[in-house]
Formats: C-alpha cells, sequence, structure tokens
C-alpha cells in the first residue's frame, strides 16, 4: 500500500528513468537513500514529492517502451519550469556525485531564500559517479582497476 | 570439498596419483577463497579496518598456495584445471576437521563466518597417514604430497624444467610471501612447505613460517589472528597456543558489515529480473577469472595481469551486490560465485 | 636535545632533504631536519579529503596551511598592467602568471608530482656552444650520470634501458650494464594505437625532417623489480602498493603510494641520528660576519595552522643546506642577505610551460586509464631546430580532456543541460565521446632569464610575517617559437591518426561549475627531474649546499602569440 508519501523506491524509479541505469544498479552504488535525504534536505519535501510521483508514474506506465518513456519525461519533468532544473540535477548528481547550487531564477521561481551551495556530497559519492562506469573506467584515486590494466583494450560494454 | 578429497584413494604410487592429488590441492586452496572474499568485502570500505586487513592477508596467502600448487603440478608435467564446472565446489560446503565434517558457507563478515575460518585454519596434529580409506584431515592430505613428492619424484624425476610456464614473482605480488619457481624436488618441497606452515603455524607456535621461509616479520599464523577478532583482543607476548588472547582490546564491530544474506544463488531471483542480470554478471565474471587463471596455469603465466584486473571487478560487483536489498528480512544480494558462461 | 650539537641542519624535508639526510644518517651524522608544514603521518587522511574536494586540485589532499602557505593553481587568474595579482600565496606581477605550484608539507612536492624521471640530454649543458642560445654549463652529462644513476634506484624509477632511444645521446648515454631498479611501466592501450600510427613518421620542421618515435617513459612507480632491488609500497602495509594499481591518480594523490613520495626516503634515514622538527619555518640564516659562513638557522614553530601563534627559536650547526624548493629557497636567502653578492638569487626562475592539444580518436580508446603517461615523443628534444626555437618532450595523455576541457565532468554538465539528453541516450553519448578523447601534451624548454625571478617585498607577508614570493615572469620569444612548431607537429600527427581536433573551439559559452572547475585543473604535476639540479649559479657562501626541489610543477602560462589555443585556467574564461 502506498501512502502519500513518496519512498525511496519512488525516488529509484526517478533516477532510473533520469541516468539510464537499472534500479538495481543505482542501488549497488548504495546511495539511493543518502541522495534522496540531499534532495529533501536542500529543496523540501514538497517539490521532491511532486517530481518523485512524476517520476515513478512514468516509470510504471512506460518502463521498457523507450520512445513513448522519452516522450512522457520531456513533457512532464524536463520541461516543467520547477521539475526541469531539479531533475537535471539529480542526473548530474548521480553522474559526479556532486550537489550544484540551484540556478538563482530557479530558487527564485519557487521562492527559496537560502540553499547549498555546490559540493561533493561524500568520499562515497565520489567514489561511484556514474560517469567513469559510463565510459568504462574508474573514478581516479578509487576503485583500482589492477596493474597494467591499462594496457588492454579497452572493455567492451 | 570433502567429496572431492573422498574421491581419491589415499597413499600416493605413481605419478598419475600425484597430479590427481595437486589437482585436488588446487581445489582445495581455491574453495576457501570465497568465502572469505564473502566476509571480506561485506565489510565496508573503512570499517572494521584491522579485521579487515587480517582477512585480506589470509585471502592473498591462498591464492598465493593455490598458485605454487599450480606451479608444482605444472613442474611435474600435470595441467591445472580450473576452466570446468566442477572446479567450484558448491556453497555450502563440507570441509574435513580432524574427525569431523565441517559446512563452510559462503557468508558476511560475523562470528560464526570467523568460527569457521578457525576451523579452516585449525593447526594439524603431525601428518600422520591416514588408516580409514579417505584423507581425514587436510593436513594428512599434504602430508601424502609431500611423502609423494619425495618418493616419486626422487632423484628430480618427473621434473619438465620448463620456466616458461611457472608462475614467477614478476606475476604474482603483494602480499602472501614470494611465489617459488618450481623446477625441481628442492623447490618442489620448499612450495609445500609454505602452503603447510604459512596456514597452520609452523612447529606448533604462534607463529606462521613467513619468518623461516622469507625473511619477513613474524606474523601469527591464521588461526591465532583470527581468533584475536573472535575475543576481540591482541595476543600479547606472553600468550601461549594454548591461551587465548589476553593483549590490548582490538576493536571490532559486528554491526558494521552489508547484511548479505547466506550462500547467496543466481537462481534466488526470477529469470529477467535486474537482481538476477546482476547476479549472472557477477557469475559469468567469475567465470571468465578462473577461464583467464586457466590459461595463466597453462602457458600464459604473463596473462596474471588479467586474471588481477577480473579480480578487482569482480570485487566492487560484488560489493553493489551486497548494497541491494533482496528479502523482507532486510538483507542484500551477494555474489554466488557460480559456474556460468556467457552467453 | 643540545642545540649546537648538529653536524647537518637541512631546511625542507623534501626529496632533496630526504635524500640528504638518509646518506648523512647513514654515515652517521648528526642531522637536523626542519619542515615548514606538517608530519605526514596520516596520510589516508589527505586521501579522504582529496574524495570529498570540489576542485581536485594539485594541492587539494594537503593541509591548507597559512602558517607555511603553498600557492593553489585555484588563485591563478589574468594579471593587470601595474598591478601584482594578489589572490595567492605568489605575489604575481606577471606579466604571465607563474602557473605551478609546490606542497609544503612532508615529503615535499613529491607528493603530488607525476612521477616522470628523465634524464637531461649531453647537449642540453652546452646549448650556447652547440646552438647559440641560453647558456653552458659547467659541468657535462658525463659528470651528472653517475648521480642519475643513484638517483633512479632511490626513486625506483620504472623504465628499460633499451627503450629509452632520445636524440642526441651519444654513444654511451647509459653505462654499459646499467638497467633501472624496476621494468617499463606497461604502455597504455591508446600509447599502442598512437605508436603503431605514427612510428616513423617523418615531421618537417625547419629544413629538416625529423622521425617520430614513441617510447615508453621512465618514472618513479613500482612496476616488475629488476634484480637487486624490493619494490616499497604504502607505509602503512607494505602488500599494498608492491605494482601501480591503476589508480589514474598520481597527481594529486596515489591512494596507494606506488608513486614514489620522499617520505619512503625519509624512512629508510636511520632515526638514531635524525632530528625533525615540523610545523617549523626557517625565516632567517644567521651568517658570521667574519667568515662569512653561516651558523645558525631561525625558525618559527607554530602548534595550529589555524592559529599565528609561534615561538621564534635559533638552531646551530656545522653545515647549513637550503632544500625548500626553487622559490622559497630563494625567499630565505633574500630574507637573510646570504649568498646574493652576484644579485643571482632569485632570478631565472623557470618553469615548462606547457601546451595541450586535444581531440577524438576515430574509435574507442579507452581514455581515463593508467597513470597520466606511459608514454612520449622524445623527438623535439634535441636537434638542429634549436636554433630557432626551444626543444620540447610530448607526453602522450592517458587522461583524455582532463586537462584541457576539464572531461568528463564538463562533458557530463554540457550532455545534461546544453544537448538536454538524459536515461540512455545519455549514457550512449558519454561512452561514444569520453573514451575517444585523445591528447597530445607540449612541454617547453625555457631559458635562463634575469628578469624572471622570485624576490621579496615587506609589504608582503604571511601570517607569521614570513615573506610571500614576489614573482616576475615571462615566457620569451625563443620559447613561443616553439609552441607555434609545436602546434604544427600537432596538426600533422592528428591527421595521421585521423584525430578530430577539437583543440581550436572557441571556449563554450556555459558557465562552469565549480565542480568542473575541479575536474579541469585536477592536473598532473610535471615533476621533470632534470630541475632537480637546475641552473646553480648563486652558490657563493662555502658552507651553503643549496639544493633545488624538483618544485617545477605544472604550468598554466599561456600565450596569445602561439597559432592555437594554450591551456588556460578556466577561471579565466
Amino acid at each position: 500500500m502506498k501512502n502519500k508519501q513518496s519512498s525511496v523506491d519512488d525516488f529509484l524509479d526517478l533516477s532510473s528513468l533520469l541516468t539510464g541505469f537499472d534500479k538495481v544498479d543505482l542501488q549497488g552504488t548504495g546511495l539511493a537513500e543518502i541522495y534522496r535525504k540531499e534532495v529533501l534536505g536542500i529543496i523540501g519535501a514538497q517539490i521532491t514529492t511532486e517530481i518523485e510521483k512524476a517520476g515513478t508514474a512514468i516509470y510504471r506506465k512506460y518502463r521498457n517502451r523507450e520512445k513513448l518513456m522519452e516522450e512522457a519525461v520531456r513533457t512532464e519533468i524536463l520541461s516543467h519550469a520547477v521539475l526541469g532544473p531539479l531533475a537535471k540535477n539529480i542526473t548530474s548528481m548521480w553522474y559526479l556525485g556532486v550537489w550544484n547550487q540551484m540556478p538563482q531564477a530557479w530558487l527564485d521561481h519557487v521562492g527559496i531564500k537560502q540553499t547549498a551551495p555546490s559540493h561533493v556530497i561524500s568520499a562515497d559519492a565520489y567514489k561511484e559517479s556514474l560517469v567513469w562506469r559510463v565510459v568504462g573506467s574508474h573514478p581516479p584515486g578509487a576503485k583500482q582497476p589492477g596493474y597494467g590494466t591499462w594496457s588492454l583494450p579497452p572493455k567492451t560494454r | 570439498m570433502i567429496n572431492r578429497l573422498a574421491s581419491i584413494r589415499p597413499g600416493i604410487k605413481n605419478i598419475d596419483d600425484l597430479r590427481a592429488h595437486l589437482q585436488i590441492a588446487i581445489e582445495l586452496e581455491h574453495s576457501t577463497i570465497p568465502p572469505y572474499l564473502c566476509a571480506l568485502y561485506s565489510i565496508p570500505d573503512g570499517m572494521n579496518v584491522q579485521a579487515a586487513q587480517v582477512i585480506r592477508s589470509v585471502v592473498m596467502e591462498e591464492m598465493l598456495h593455490l598458485t605454487l600448487a599450480a606451479n608444482i603440478l605444472n613442474a611435474i608435467g600435470g595441467s591445472p584445471d580450473l576452466d570446468n564446472p566442477d572446479f567450484i565446489p558448491g556453497y555450502p560446503t563440507r570441509l574435513p576437521d580432524s574427525s569431523a565434517h565441517f559446512k563452510v558457507h559462503l557468508e558476511r563478515f560475523s562470528k560464526r563466518a570467523i568460527k569457521t575460518f578457525m576451523k579452516l585454519e585449525r593447526p594439524a596434529k603431525a601428518g600422520a597417514m591416514p588408516e580409514a580409506d579417505n584423507y581425514q584431515t587436510i593436513g594428512q592430505f599434504y602430508a601424502a604430497i609431500e611423502k609423494g613428492l619425495k618418493e616419486i619424484c626422487r632423484h628430480n624425476r618427473h621434473f619438465n624444467r620448463d620456466r616458461s610456464i611457472q608462475v614467477k614473482p614478476e606475476h604474482y605480488y603483494g602480499g602472501g610471501g614470494g611465489v617459488i619457481v618450481v623446477d625441481d624436488l628442492d623447490s618442489a618441497m620448499e612450495a609445500i612447505k609454505v602452503i603447510v606452515a604459512q596456514g597452520e603455524g609452523l612447529d606448533h607456535t604462534l607463529f606462521d613460517g613467513d619468518r623461516k621461509i622469507f625473511g619477513e616479520n613474524r606474523e601469527f599464523a591464521h588461526y591465532y589472528r583470527f581468533n584475536e577478532i573472535r575475543r576481540e583482543r591482541f595476543y600479547s607476548d606472553h600468550d601461549s597456543v594454548k591461551s587465548n588472547p589476553s593483549g590490548a582490546p582490538l576493536t571490532v564491530d559486528w554491526d558494521q558489515v552489508y547484511p548479505m544474506k547466506i550462500n547467496p544463488r543466481a537462481a534466488d531471483y526470477p529469470e529477467g529480473s535486474e537482481l538476477r542480470r546482476k547476479s549472472d554478471e557477477f557469475n559469468v565474471g567469475y567465470t571468465t577469472l578462473l577461464k583467464n587463471l586457466h590459461d595463466t596455469f597453462n602457458g600464459r603465466p604473463d596473462w596474471m595481469m588479467k586474471s588481477v584486473g577480473d579480480m578487482y571487478k569482480l570485487k566492487y560487483l560484488a560489493v553493489e551486490l551486497m548494497r541491494v536489498p533482496c528479502n523482507d528480512k532486510g538483507e542484500t544480494a551477494g555474489p554466488a560465485f557460480e559456474y556460468q558462461k556467457a552467453e | 636535545m643540545k642545540e649546537d650539537n648538529y653536524d647537518v641542519v637541512i631546511v625542507g624535508a623534501g626529496i632533496a632533504g630526504a635524500i640528504l639526510a638518509k646518506e648523512l644518517t647513514e654515515k652517521k651524522k648528526r642531522v637536523l631536519l626542519l619542515e615548514a608544514g606538517k608530519a605526514s603521518d596520516d596520510y589516508l587522511s589527505y586521501l579522504e579529503v582529496f574524495y570529498t574536494a570540489l576542485a581536485k586540485v594539485p594541492n587539494s589532499p594537503y593541509p591548507n596551511n597559512p602558517n607555511a602557505p603553498s600557492q593553489n593553481v585555484l588563485n591563478l587568474g589574468p594579471i593587470p598592467a601595474g598591478a601584482p595579482n594578489l589572490n595567492g600565496y605568489m605575489v604575481q606581477y606577471g606579466p604571465v602568471p607563474f602557473g605551478s605550484d609546490y606542497t609544503r608539507v612532508s615529503g615535499g612536492t613529491t607528493m603530488h608530482w607525476l612521477g616522470h624521471s628523465f634524464r637531461m640530454l649531453p647537449n642540453d649543458f652546452k646549448l650556447h656552444s652547440k646552438y647559440g642560445h641560453g647558456v653552458d654549463w659547467p659541468i657535462s652529462y658525463d659528470d651528472l650520470k653517475p648521480f642519475y644513476e643513484k638517483s633512479e634506484w632511490e626513486i625506483g624509477v620504472s623504465a628499460d634501458v633499451e627503450d629509452q632511444i632520445y636524440p642526441g645521446m651519444g654513444n654511451n648515454f647509459f653505462g654499459k650494464n646499467y638497467y633501472y631498479p624496476m621494468k617499463s611501466l606497461p604502455a597504455s592501450y591508446l600509447d599502442q594505437k598512437v605508436a603503431g600510427g605514427i612510428n616513423g613518421m617523418k615531421v618537417k620542421l625547419g629544413k629538416n625532417a625529423y622521425p617520430l618515435s614513441v617510447i615508453t617513459t621512465p618514472q618513479g612507480r613500482n612496476s616488475t623489480p629488476n634484480k637487486g632491488y624490493k619494490p616499497i609500497g604504502a607505509s602503512w602495509d607494505n602488500n599494498i602498493g608492491q605494482r601501480c594499481e591503476g589508480n589514474s591518480n598520481c597527481v594529486p594523490i596515489c591512494p596507494v603510494q606506488a608513486k614514489y613520495n620522499a617520505l619512503k626516503t625519509l624512512n629508510k634515514a636511520d632515526q638514531k641520528y635524525l632530528t625533525v622538527i615540523n610545523q617549523a619555518v626557517a625565516s632567517n640564516l644567521i651568517i658570521d660576519p667574519e667568515t662569512n659562513r653561516i651558523k645558525g638557522v631561525t625558525y618559527k614553530q607554530y602548534q595550529s595552522a589555524q592559529s599565528s601563534d609561534h615561538t621564534s627559536h635559533t638552531v646551530q650547526g656545522k653545515i647549513f643546506v637550503i632544500a625548500a624548493h626553487a622559490v622559497e629557497t630563494a625567499k630565505l636567502l633574500l630574507a637573510s642577505s646570504a649568498a646574493n653578492s652576484s644579485d643571482l638569487v632569485g632570478r631565472c626562475l623557470m618553469d615548462h610551460p606547457t601546451m595541450l592539444t586535444w581531440g577524438l580518436m576515430p574509435e574507442d580508446i579507452g581514455s581515463y586509464r593508467g597513470p597520466g603517461a606511459t608514454s612520449h615523443i622524445p623527438t623535439f628534444r634535441d636537434g638542429a631546430f634549436r636554433k630557432e626555437h626551444s626543444a620540447f618532450i610530448v607526453p602522450v595523455d592517458n587522461w583524455g580532456w582532463l586537462w584541457g576541457e576539464f572531461s568528463p565532468g564538463s562533458d557530463v554538465t554540457r550532455a545534461i543541460n546544453q544537448l538536454n539528453l538524459f536515461g540512455k541516450k545519455l549514457r550512449g553519448y558519454l561512452d561514444g565521446f569520453v573514451s575517444r578523447q585523445f591528447g597530445l601534451q607540449f612541454e617547453f624548454e625555457q631559458l635562463p632569464q634575469h628578469a624572471n625571478r622570485v624576490t621579496i617585498d615587506p609589504n608582503y607577508l604571511d601570517q607569521l610575517g614570513n615573506y610571500r614570493p614576489v614573482v616576475h615572469y615571462d615566457i620569451s620569444d625563443y620559447t613561443r617559437a616553439a609552441m607555434e612548431a609545436a602546434k604544427g607537429v600537432s596538426d600533422m600527427i592528428f591527421a595521421k591518426l585521423g584525430v578530430e581536433d577539437y583543440t581550436e573551439l572557441q571556449p563554450r559559452r556555459y558557465r562552469l561549475s565549480p565542480m568542473e572547475r575541479g575536474q579541469a585543473i585536477h592536473s598532473r604535476a610535471q615533476g621533470i627531474w632534470s630541475a632537480l639540479i637546475a641552473w646553480e649559479r648563486t652558490n657563493q657562501i662555502r658552507s651553503l649546499t643549496k639544493t633545488r626541489n624538483h618544485g617545477i610543477t605544472k604550468t598554466c602560462t599561456s600565450s596569445d602569440r602561439a597559432a592555437c589555443r594554450l591551456l588556460e585556467l578556466p577561471i579565466l574564461r
């Protein structure tokens, strides 16, 4: 049963849409709850719940139907004045492990006066940043791949 | 694993017997690695640092033993076989301990896991030959190999002297002592001594054989290192093999562990599920590692480099699995270590 | 502790100070080592700081210490005419910003150096008589050769002698039976692609054609040991770091200490004869007016980096060694009016101006894997062209566009914000774009120029009241001409390899987030070994053995006259 509150699972649905990673892979980073808390703490429950609900609805309706899903995300989230910039920030958080300060125009629009500056969310967030996984490498200084592996052909992905 | 041990008759009468024993030695050394790795990887980065360090050092030594057994087998004209569904025991597996058998699980770091590790590493009584029609202890098993080597390979018989197929120190590094290139009886005996001495304590002291053999800092044999974790205390200078450690406290936080379910299997998750896909990914990766190690031990020692890369990849994948909830008991998935070829 | 008891007092626990401390204590000399920064007893905490640093610049893991400040590349910026840039520790008059940084912490700048360990070439020592530029050295390559060998074994350099073929190296560059302590690190996959594409290709420079070669780079990083050498791994567990584990993070910090740092040497010193005082900033050398010898060092000792509270002490000794880095050493001498009757102290400040070119390879080359660079093109280290312009060395970059474009962070931001990509298309785009990123570095020789200098000014002091370095710095026409030539070389290489050149793109219009800037300036320090024995022309006091740190690190200097876009710090954009 779902109550009015959204959940980590909704956040994962949304994040999966935005990042292109399966939920299981996002869970594997161990960061889903931490990232959700970050968003809740900075943006507040109301907008966070709104974007999660929008995300989970699209995820459930269009999962594995790429074209329809993309259309829905663009219509309902990305082009939305409040949700769009937040969605982009959440995507970038997963890819880089960094929370970027929200643009001033957006803050004015939603009426947030003070907000968190840009920051690396945690050491783990850096180590799990998805961009390195996408390019077939590893975050510099972490998840070492082993002696000489750089001389082997890039892995087939 | 006990079945594999039971599958050969005690006593080594000819070179084929000796090779068969060494193949099983490789399997035996391998069989403990997945359980150790599950415990090790279930400890999050930066937590329980001392415990993790001990387990890591033991794993490194088991890998060294595996490599040494393969070097000996190669040296006497055998072909180590790792790329084979039967090479992995399947968990839980049973191993011999003196008169009794005990189960070894793939499980997270816990008191129970440490107790199992202590059984795995319990110092052997001097290796009397078995009277029954199979090996009762691992000590007996290695004693038989030592004896077999001395008899069958007397005057360096059967040694092929092909150093090009040996894994050398340049291929193996990072702990556990040095790899020994085996090309005659002396070096083979030296390699066996490392395997026996490191795990089980030499001459029944607290210390393992590293000091004698490698001239390195003396370290407690595995059994005693695990006992320190179990008792959450270091041995002090006046403790003996019989006492429990009474030195400084060793902090262990048994709760700082990924809650991996016991003996995970890919088949736990429905076909087509995301978790199944990820679990399969681990198994396929593990099978690839075995294949690469197989090739490493069959003429391509330089491929050890590839295998090390595979090991790191598996580590990161295992940890990811351990963070994914898999049931309503609050447990997470984990690496299954099953033989699975890529499709 | 008796304060007059020391045979040798060394200022600076970097590579030079550490080697001296080790060698001297082995000979039972009583040594005092004064280090301005903190002890490096918690290396792993540096790593944690690095992980959460938004801007992962060379000094990002190391303590921000106002009592012994270090230059931070984040503080570089344009220099308005007539007024210095005061943003950082250095007071920069330009006209070109001096872009190198160094680290004032136990271990010195080896903590974040890249590890490249080149020897200079015989002609480098006779530039004037051979090519009519610069000056000749009072010593030759052969004089230095035995010391190179010793240094390579101390650092633990990985290279195969038979691969090391340079222009103008002569017949006896390496001793007959010499071998490096460790075998060459494996060349990266992309090195192999580049070598396959351009080896033997002839490139015209002036009247002559030069055949290109791509060879592995000697570096102070653990690989497979040769006979007689035992790799030294991490200080907290020697089983870690026995080999380079491919962390791709030599700069700013190797997580497993597979890369050499001076702490390894310092640990080998005989501790019975060594006294180390950390957080002790040397501020003055006391000179005996009768003998003109140094007889003491005054230092300021502080307890906390956050407070300027300190006590002053003076130590005495028989011999003093100032091994505090090229800039800090000059500063201390100037502050003490020592060794400067020639007015040469602090002059001829040098760096290695760097030009980057970058583009996309036709296929996935597995960028962003391995040490910063495992191969280089040695072709332009020496040749007749040195009559026209300076020599340059060309490392083949393993880290894609990290330095040039702040990739992949900037690519992610652009893909999300400008290209409006998300989901699988975002993944696909980044995969296709980032793993093909390829870059070359061109690092140029700089001649001694008197006007390039470090001075001091009582108006510019740090928190402890010590002088900040005041720097005047420019790049000569001789070096700028080489940049133009190098861009031509890059064009030909790119054409041969089918690289889509991105070098001349206009700076992007989007604003960079601080993270991207961080990714950007996560630059590699080029610890050029040859700099360790760089110009020594100011040694006048007999008891003063002045050594120089390899402190020359990355530079961000730029030239508007070069035909291409040179490296600019993002902050300048």
